[in-house]
């Protein structure tokens, strides 16, 4: 499994380049003062806001990530099908015993 | 086969074709992202899933909220069934995200504002799906369970908002300020997803609501059997 961590591995990087950003501002747009509006980038450390598309990346890159997080939701998925299908089964032989002894006014077989 | 059979297992076939396809279109058209590689692709499951989560607290919402204005077994099988499905698509968001963290912030979880108010709502739907299962099922547990799932829903729009209100790692990639998707096959691959995961939870839902509607008409039918004297009373 692929365990690099691009981002958290920037991680070391981004107090720097907020100390420089600061500077950057403190120099030209003085202590406490926003630069003007389109004139610089947003902090580094802001999460992502886009996903752009390579198709030049290795695609193994992180697969096992991928793999376990769609294992588990398909797991979660499968086994609400599965043991919501058996109980609801089970329920309606139990109604139909229940239902047909009403009906004849025997007692039902016991399940 | 009666009508709403037929629909019932038509959305099931609907599902699982939606299903083959957005895994095709994920894994086979979808590009890899620029940074986050394969790991990316955990976003076309995790944030329709998400949004399956919402809409199994919504069912809950109106089902809770319709028994409090007049009680019957239906509104409270829907409630139920709402609870069920927002209990497990609420897992499948608190697996799916720490597991695409762990490559991307190196941990798996961090205590930031989306995080912390997904996993409390979950555990607001688990405490109702706890609640019906080992409380009991009389006219109280229901009423309470029913002020439960309408008070649940509060969190929702707090989840949506945390992260443009209070920041966070959380990246804001779809809704308002996000950058969205750059390819156009990465946007269909979204849309499918989302497609996918809402017959899903449609399916699921119904599901539930056909399975706690069978509980009632057992539990009803036994109560009958009994006082005719035909069931045998547990010691």
């Amino acid at each position: 499994m692929d365990t690099s961590t691009p981002m958290a591995n920037q991680s070391s990087s981004l107090q720097s380049a907020k100390q420089a950003d600061s500077q950057a501002n403190t120099v030209f747009f003085g202590p406490g003062q926003a630069p003007p509006t389109g004139s610089s980038q947003p902090p580094k450390e802001t999460p992502p806001t886009e996903f752009v598309g390579v198709t030049d990346q290795d695609p193994m890159r992180n697969f096992g990530f991928t793999v376990a997080a769609y294992s588990v939701i398909w797991f979660l998925v499968l086994g609400f099908v599965l043991r919501n299908w058996r109980r609801q089964a089970a329920l309606e032989n139990r109604l139909a015993d229940i239902e047909k002894a009403l009906t004849k006014g025997a007692k039902p077989a016991d399940n | 086969m009666k009508t709403r059979d037929l629909a019932f297992f038509g959305l099931i076939g609907l599902t699982g074709l939606l299903l083959v396809t957005t895994l095709y279109w994920v894994f086979f058209k979808a590009p890899f992202e620029a940074v986050m590689g394969a790991a990316q692709k955990i976003f076309y499951f995790h944030v329709p899933a998400a949004s399956a989560l919402y809409l199994g607290a919504f069912v809950c919402f109106l089902g809770s909220a319709a028994y409090l204005v007049q009680a019957t077994p239906q509104r409270d099988a829907f409630a139920r069934a709402g609870a069920d499905v927002a209990v497990t698509f609420g897992l499948m968001v608190l697996t799916s995200g720490p597991i695409w963290a762990k490559p991307i912030w190196g941990v798996y979880w961090t205590w930031e504002p989306r995080l912390m108010t997904s996993l409390l709502s979950v555990m607001i739907y688990v405490a109702y799906v706890v609640l019906r299962a080992f409380v009991g099922d009389g006219d109280g547990e229901r009423k309470f369970s029913a002020a439960l799932g309408v008070l649940g829903a509060a969190n929702l729009p707090i989840i949506h908002y945390s992260v443009q209100k209070w920041g966070g790692n959380h990246p804001r990639v779809i809704s308002n300020g996000g950058g969205g998707l750059a390819h156009p096959d990465m946007k269909i691959a979204l849309s499918l997803g989302f497609a996918t995961f809402a017959c899903l939870a449609i399916s699921m839902v119904w599901m539930r609501y056909r399975l706690h509607l069978a509980q009632a008409r057992l539990v009803a039918a036994e109560e009958e059997a009994a006082s005719l004297g035909l069931l045998e009373e547990e010691a």
